[in-house]
């Protein structure tokens, strides 16, 4: 099967060949030509070589157009840095939203012209899409507040929550409709899947209460746009205790990728009962276990994963929590691939490994 | 207003994450006479300590944050009629976002909760380079390192600030936190203590300094 068919075959519970693997591979790509991270996030036709080499590599079944978190700000006017042994990120000292007054002007900082990144990412959806039809590749929006995050002091935002939500409100509105375009044009390039971080639903972070009243109506602009021209939405979260039940409630995702368990969850077993009928799980490779185990190690650990998600009534894709660390060496990736054909073969949703049904 | 009543103002203003209150209420004590050091344990820290102890079940970031400054809008006026002599240091600490890495809201809501607690606490800010920990650390005489890291590539950084600090034979105990860091990690690289929130951090703080005077 191809890793596309092995994907949308998931999806509408189709018997696989094995189960689908994502271990969301993207800035440790760089390491199959050797390059630093600020040269490969910079050069979109780098970028591009190393996701595509990295996947006929190791032999996953998506692959991400996304170099790092800050492809919009950079649209937005935000200066990013390029270090050589990280993510690129926007520069700190001078955000670009100074001011609690500042939102209400954020349409005009942006423009598609300038937006070099946001075109770069288009163009890589594009290549991979023509070259490699049968590769699932997965677009991205970093969503209407982890946006403003780049361009606004992190503390001051969340003070801004309190005592700006109305500001916050307005901007809102205007950079969801820019990301809803760049989404749009992402589906047009030859994107199935548009994945969003929505990071804020998160018990460590905010209310429940205040998740609804300031991130959600946006978000759900976000995942009604991608189904209703039927994208495959999913959402991203990486905090502890994610409010499955709203993100469910609000957003209806086609899959979540989580790395830890969601709020009111005590165990995985329990997480597989209580949404799996609701959605498709990602995961749940840890970044530690993924930085430290040896092959063998992750090798069981996937076989372990593989017993209590794969029977997951939707369907479960054997992957990543996380950004696969940059770091870490590309043998686990290969280990996981390697236990999804060892461990995860004949798969079916909601059956398993070794389903014997036709 | 009876002194018990504005102890209770001072509290409650940081529990209702209300800085102005706070700023008020501190002005009231000092103008009935209230000690400024009674009135920022027993009243503004009280109401910090209330916050932090249901954060993760009613209390968010977002509130921590607010709890922070409300509790310094009203410790700002205390603090100048504060005599020095009669406050009790609980530690030195050197406080930083680790070198590569800009996230600093936790490291911020630490370094607040650590001084409300009682620390002295020296921020050296985000993107700090190895050296810089040890450096400041010894100059200081410090009794905590206290490194932030929000980014999983980071981690192999930990260790060598551990190394530097062992080479260097600091006394100063290594304490390391944030968002993807778990206790095993913070084992791995061999720091002395870690924890998963800022609350729980001020508390491994405390232990951390007890246990380094035996």
């Amino acid at each position: 099967m191809t890793p596309m068919e092995r994907i949308l075959g998931l999806i509408s519970r189709k018997k696989l060949d094995r189960i689908p693997v994502f271990p969301f591979v993207s800035a440790a790509a760089a390491k199959v030509r050797g390059l630093d991270y600020g040269e490969y996030a910079k050069k979109p036709d780098v970028f591009l070589r190393c996701q595509i080499e990295a996947q006929q590599l190791i032999g996953y079944d998506a692959i991400t157009a996304m170099p790092d978190l800050c492809v919009e700000a950079q649209g937005f006017g935000a200066k990013i840095i390029y270090p050589s042994d990280n993510a690129a990120y926007p520069d700190p000292y001078n955000p670009v939203l100074k001011s609690a007054d500042d939102y209400r002007h954020i349409g005009e900082l942006f423009s598609w012209d300038k937006a070099e990144r946001m075109n770069n990412q288009l163009q890589v959806i594009r290549t991979v899409r023509k070259e490699l039809p049968g590769l699932m590749i997965g677009g991205f929006t970093i969503g209407p507040i982890g946006l403003i995050s780049r361009l606004r002091n992190i503390n001051e935002l969340v003070r801004d929550f309190v005592h700006h939500p109305d500001k916050i409100h307005e901007a809102c509105e205007i950079v969801t409709e820019i990301q809803i375009e760049y989404i749009e044009k992402q589906l047009e390039a030859g994107a199935r899947t548009i994945m969003v971080p929505v990071v804020l639903a998160e018990r460590e972070i905010m209310s429940k209460q205040m998740w609804e009243e300031l991130d959600a109506p946006y978000q759900k602009r976000i995942a009604d746009f991608v189904s209703s021209k039927g994208g495959i939405y999913a959402v991203h979260t990486c905090g502890r205790g994610p409010y499955f039940d709203l993100l469910i409630k609000w957003l209806h995702p086609l899959l979540i990728q989580n790395a830890h368990l969601p709020d009111g969850i005590a165990t995985e077993e329990e997480m597989v009962e209580k949404y799996s009928k609701k959605l498709l799980l990602l995961g749940y490779l840890s970044v530690s276990q993924l930085a430290w185990m040896n092959p063998t190690e992750i090798m069981e650990e996937c076989k372990r994963q593989i017993g209590v998600f794969g029977k997951a009534r939707s369907g479960y894709f054997l992957g990543a929590s996380c950004e696969y660390p940059p770091y870490a060496s590309l043998y686990n990736a290969m280990a996981v691939v390697k236990a999804a054909r060892v461990y995860g073969a004949n798969f079916k949703a909601g059956v398993g490994a070794n389903c014997e049904e036709e | 207003m009876a002194e018990e009543e504005i102890m209770k103002k001072l509290k409650d203003s940081v529990i209702n994450l209300d800085k102005d209150a706070a700023k008020e209420a501190a002005e009231e004590a000092l103008k009935v006479g209230i000690d400024p050091l009674d009135a920022m344990k027993r009243g503004l820290y009280a109401g910090l300590k209330e916050v932090c102890d249901h954060y993760e079940e009613t209390v968010f970031i977002t509130d921590m944050l607010l709890a922070s400054d409300a509790f310094y809008s009203g410790a700002e006026v205390l603090k100048a009629k504060i005599d020095k002599a009669k406050m009790q240091k609980k530690g030195i600490g050197v406080l930083g976002v680790i070198e590569g890495d800009v996230h600093d809201l936790g490291k911020n809501m630490l370094k607040y909760l650590l001084e409300a607690e009682g620390f002295e606490i020296h921020d050296l800010g985000f993107n700090v380079r190895v050296g810089k920990f040890i450096e400041e650390a010894h100059r200081l005489d410090a009794d905590l390192i206290l490194v932030s890291v929000m980014l999983s590539s980071k981690f192999p950084t930990i260790e060598k600030i551990v190394d530097l600090a062992r080479e260097n034979e600091l006394k100063a105990k290594i304490m390391v936190g944030g968002g993807p860091v778990t206790e095993e990690i913070a084992k791995k690289y061999g720091a002395d203590g870690w924890a998963l929130t800022a609350p729980q951090a001020v508390k491994e703080a405390l232990k951390l300094v007890e246990k380094s005077k035996y």
